[in-house]
């Protein structure tokens, strides 16, 4: 263009003056906020990351906090079992030394009140609660206490002593969210940590006959089992097996019925599920609609007791003074229960210790998951002050040159 | 023999010939700044010379010249060089209209802060996590509430952004059509006055210059072609028709109907035939109207519907501190009163379509079992009804999958139980509702017998909106559907009174075995927490992340795309007008030199007029008595 219109150097001017004023505006705004992006058009994908990462972050922060939440409440549990442990084996010194012929049933008698209270004690870590309040060892209904201790006369002490301790809890369990998808069991229940020896449950009903009718369910320590028309018993029994309860399902050659026994010192949940019959016709339960512990039917045999029953037996013996039984049976129980008390307080030290790894790794993936969100999202500060001074200086040197051009016109050389 | 006072008359019109040669100069140079304006130029001709080959000529040597005269005044513009400004018009207002609505929408999503949808979403999150931990508490229940409420009303706050938007949208709409309507009126009156101009045979150049700039205007609000080969009917296309044709100018309207909330079409106003523009700034505002802010708002309800349903659905089979069950948490609008979702669409008061949203089967299926049966489901889609093979060998899981990356505007998922439902999207047509299904067919035995939704397969089963009453049609026996949400159900969700007024409804637990969750149960609190991440379909979007993350990316990039289209549109109008303004501008040291030049031609006409007047007073006052 060889020609060129007085009014075109004006409003060129003012063009690329009002890009160089944008800008300018754009850059002051991200140094302000912080970030390259102020508006999502400046980088869209990077705002897709930043957006995602953002709630991951946040997602992090909150697993880190249910990890130390779980982890002081297994530090609480622990503290209790560790107490029980203690007690346990001074019960277990007792019983040693009751063995022993050479005292006599007064002095027996003695040894047992100390029993009893050991007794006391041990029932009162059973109903230990938490710092909310809640029931340690209570399962999920942890506004009730776990142990109903029941009283009454017990021959050979002057008073009223505990007779019975029946567990009142469930065996469900909190969870809490410690990384996506995995969850760390916040509780253990009272009738796994405080029982002493496997549990058994013989039926006595003749089962080779017996045909599920309908498709039904039975739920076996908290696992349903589904079954179908047409099982026999032996499919129940691999069913049960394979269920992965910890629970070991056989017939008994005798009498061909149904067996059941625990795989480790528990407490046998039996259930049916709703609407079915299977249990109660194979003579486990009492009925169907009975809930457990207490539903196991009255032909069938449990033996199996808790540590409470242990140590009431040692008691008992003691105030008896019945020596063959406190240095055979009854230490012999006393052992498995002391046992399985170790062994929970191991299984607490092991969550502990995988909580522990949990938040050290969340504690590193934290800051570098920040980082990647800073990379997406954050303004080079150096890079955004260099251009800035850029533009200012653009911004002048096209003012200035516009202040020297624009005004003159042949009007100002005509005379 | 010449006449005595030829001289005379040669000086007279070159004074007169340079006068409207000055005259127009100043009309140039007053009118330098002057929006539209071509510079004008007079061209000087001569004058017929005497004497011409005819009869009654005289005999001495000739062609005598006879001086000057303007033969004609014109402006210089290039015409090629005005329609392509005019055509590229439409370009520029076409994306400098997304770019200014598209940074609205942007600063609607207010992302990646700490105020938006999303954060306010963790937070809720956040929130059922801690009942999660302590589901017998009273406070943690009280936090879900008010964490729920904060989340709705960012929904709430957003919707009506979004809408106002939309409003504006529709409003700009209003006012350029009545601005088209006006400029295409002034335009033919412009072209009755100019054709009488020319038919005089005067260049009617500031009428042009005027005419020009309507057009140059109009091209930026709508996209159009001039014709102006005829010399008597100037004519301006749109959309291939004719909106002025010399004296007829013809003019838009707008329609609105029921449908798609009453937004109306645009149509020709003569003959009602339905408008459509392919650029301009209303090209623009029915894009984004019609287009994408109907689609940000479907999106918004589409999350909305899905996490409120999601939740609603977890929290229903749990109990509350107060041993309560079935209480929603989020309370959903249902569009119809009507509990078999009949609806009378067409406003003749007679129920004719059924609008059902969601349906879900009656078997438990598992997602890892083969199906074992073959066939084909038919689903509604965006352009009519969508197939979908399936084989035995697949998996329950595929087909879900296969259902959901189909376009089909269905989706599938598996509830908790392991049910079969099948949820309908916001539809891609105006005139179809959103969250309806519209067409469910199967002709294996999938729908019908094995998930137990439809009650037979093939056409006879098919489950078709448009009947009433369609919802009997269905399998029977546990099946559960729900009525279609209000529009928009992102305006009107809410927590529901229930939970508001006494949080101790606030559901923990599912409980087990079909008994009541205990107080330490917080089984569903995990469950409605473990929504936010895992893949629930939102839309055709896995999980909510996605749906965040894809919302912030698609509104950046139009954003990117509309603003670097506006500047490289603006460049390309630019050069343009910088090459008219070369060709037609005003150069006012030219316009002075050439005001010099035609003082000195009247100066040399005056002086040649005294000169002759000098001679003429010889002859007749000194010659003689």
């Amino acid at each position: 263009m060889k020609r060129v219109s007085t009014d075109q150097m004006n409003t060129d001017m003012q063009y690329w003056l009002r890009r160089t004023e944008d800008r300018t505006a754009r850059l002051e705004t991200k140094m302000a906020r912080q970030t390259r992006i102020a508006e999502l058009r400046d980088d869209p994908l990077a705002a897709a990351h930043a957006v995602k990462y953002e709630s991951f972050v946040s997602r992090l922060v909150r697993f880190e906090k249910n990890a130390a939440f779980a982890e002081d409440r297994y530090r609480i549990s622990e503290g209790y079992v560790r107490q029980a442990v203690d007690i346990v084996q001074r019960v277990r010194e007792l019983a040693v030394q009751g063995a022993n012929g050479v005292f006599t049933k007064q002095d027996t008698g003695y040894m047992a009140a100390e029993v009893n209270e050991l007794l006391e004690e041990l029932a009162s870590l059973g109903n230990a609660q938490g710092p909310d309040g809640k029931f340690l060892f209570s399962g999920t209904e942890a506004g009730t206490q776990p142990f109903r201790l029941v009283r009454g006369f017990v021959a050979g002490a002057g008073e009223e002593q505990i007779i019975d301790v029946q567990y009142t809890g469930n065996i469900a369990a909190r969870e809490a969210e410690i990384t996506q998808g995995s969850y760390a069991v916040l509780d253990q229940p009272g009738n796994e940590v405080f029982w002493a020896e496997r549990q058994r449950v013989f039926s006595s009903r003749e089962a080779g006959e017996y045909r599920v009718l309908e498709p039904s369910t039975i739920r076996v320590d908290g696992r349903s089992i589904e079954l179908r028309p047409g099982d026999t018993v032996h499919a129940i029994v691999a069913k049960i097996n394979d269920s992965g309860a910890p629970v070991k399902a056989s017939l008994d050659p005798a009498r061909n019925s149904l067996v059941l026994e625990g795989t480790f010192p528990h407490q046998i949940w039996l259930e049916e599920g709703s609407g079915g019959r299977v249990l109660t016709d194979l003579g486990i339960l009492r009925d169907p609609d009975a809930p457990p512990p207490d539903n196991v039917a009255h032909t069938a045999q449990i033996s199996g007791g808790s540590l409470f029953d242990a140590v009431k037996a040692l008691r008992d013996s003691l105030y008896k003074g019945d020596v063959i039984e406190t240095g055979g049976r009854v230490l012999g129980v006393l052992d498995a229960g002391l046992e399985n008390l170790n062994h929970r307080v191991a299984e607490l030290g092991a969550r502990t210790e995988r909580l522990a790894a949990t938040r050290s790794r969340l504690n590193k993936e934290i800051p570098d998951v920040t980082a990647l969100l800073s990379g997406e999202r954050d303004l080079d500060m150096t890079e955004a002050v260099t251009n800035l001074k850029m533009l200012e200086y653009t911004h002048q040197a096209s003012l200035q040159t516009a202040g020297r051009l624009l005004p003159k016109t042949l009007l100002d050389f005509l005379r | 023999m010449q006449s005595t006072f030829a001289g005379i008359e040669i000086g007279k019109r070159g004074l007169v010939a340079h006068q409207q040669g000055l005259v127009t100069t100043g009309h140039n140079l007053t009118n330098a700044s002057t929006e539209g304006y071509s510079r004008q130029r007079v061209h000087l001709g001569t004058v017929e010379p005497i004497y011409a080959p005819q009869l009654n000529r005289e005999e001495t040597p000739g062609q005598i010249g006879q001086g000057v005269q303007v033969s004609r005044i014109e402006r210089v513009k290039d015409e090629l060089l005005e329609g392509r400004i005019v055509a590229q018009q439409g370009g520029l207002g076409y994306w400098e209209t997304r770019d200014k609505y598209v940074g609205l929408l942007e600063q609607v999503y207010d992302e990646p802060t700490d105020v938006s949808i999303r954060s306010r979403m963790d937070m809720f999150w956040d929130a059922w996590q801690e009942l999660s931990l302590h589901p017998g508490e009273l406070p943690a229940r009280r936090a879900v509430v008010e964490r729920g409420r904060t989340l709705i009303d960012s929904i709430h706050e957003r919707y009506q952004r979004l809408s106002g938007i939309r409003e504006m949208a529709d409003q700009d709409i209003g006012i350029v059509i009545k601005q088209v309507n006006d400029l295409s009126r002034q335009i033919a009156a412009l072209n009755v006055e100019i054709v009488k101009v020319k038919a005089l045979g005067d260049s009617p150049n500031d009428l042009l210059d005027r005419r020009d700039l309507l057009v140059e205007k109009l091209g930026r609000l709508v996209p159009v072609t001039t014709d102006g080969r005829d010399a008597d009917e100037f004519m301006v296309h749109v959309d291939g028709q004719v909106l002025v044709q010399g004296k007829i100018a013809r003019a838009f309207a707008l329609t609105s109907g029921p449908e798609d909330d009453g937004y109306g079409r645009a149509v020709w106003a003569d003959t009602g035939d339905e408008a459509n523009y392919r650029g301009g700034v209303l090209g623009a505002l029915f894009q984004l109207r019609d287009g994408d802010i109907r689609e940000e708002i479907q999106s918004l309800d589409t999350m909305t519907l899905t996490f409120t349903d999601l939740v609603n659905e977890a929290h229903r089979a749990a109990y509350g501190l107060d041993g309560s069950t079935g209480t929603d948490f989020f309370s959903e609008y249902p569009a119809v009163n009507n509990v078999a979702g009949n609806y009378d669409r067409n406003g003749d008061g007679q129920y004719d379509s059924t609008y059902i949203y969601r349906v879900t089967g009656v078997n438990r299926l598992d997602g890892q079992e083969q199906i074992g049966l073959a066939g084909t489901i038919r689903l509604s889609g965006p352009g009519g009804i969508l197939e979908i093979d399936y084989r035995p060998t697949d998996t329950v899981g595929d087909l879900v999958a296969r259902i959901n990356t189909s376009g089909a505007e269905v989706t599938a998922r598996l509830t908790r139980e392991g049910r079969l439902q099948l949820r309908a999207t916001a539809a891609d047509a105006r005139e179809n509702p959103d969250f309806v299904i519209r067409h469910l067919e199967d002709s294996g035995e999938f729908l019908a017998g094995y998930a137990g939704i439809l009650a037979a397969s093939g056409e006879a089963g098919a489950f078709d909106w448009e009947r009433p009453d369609a919802v009997l049609g269905l399998r029977t026996g546990g099946l559960d559907y729900a009525v279609a949400p209000i529009a928009h159900p992102s305006g009107w969700i809410e927590v529901t009174e229930t939970v508001g007024r006494n949080p101790m409804k606030v559901a923990a637990g599912f409980g087990e075995n079909g008994k009541p969750a205990e107080i330490g149960d917080g089984s569903a609190a995990l469950a409605i927490a473990a929504l936010r991440d895992r893949p629930v379909m939102v839309g055709s979007l896995a999980t909510f992340d996605d749906w965040f993350a894809d919302a912030a990316a698609r509104i950046g990039l139009m954003g990117e795309q509309a603003e670097r289209s506006a500047e490289t549109q603006s460049r390309i109008v630019k050069n343009l007008a910088d090459m008219r303004d070369s060709i037609s501008g005003v150069n006012i040291d030219e316009e002075l030199s050439n005001m010099i030049k035609f003082q000195h031609g009247y100066a040399a006409a005056a002086r040649f007029i005294a000169n002759f007047d000098e001679m003429l007073d010889t002859i007749i006052n000194r010659m003689g008595v």
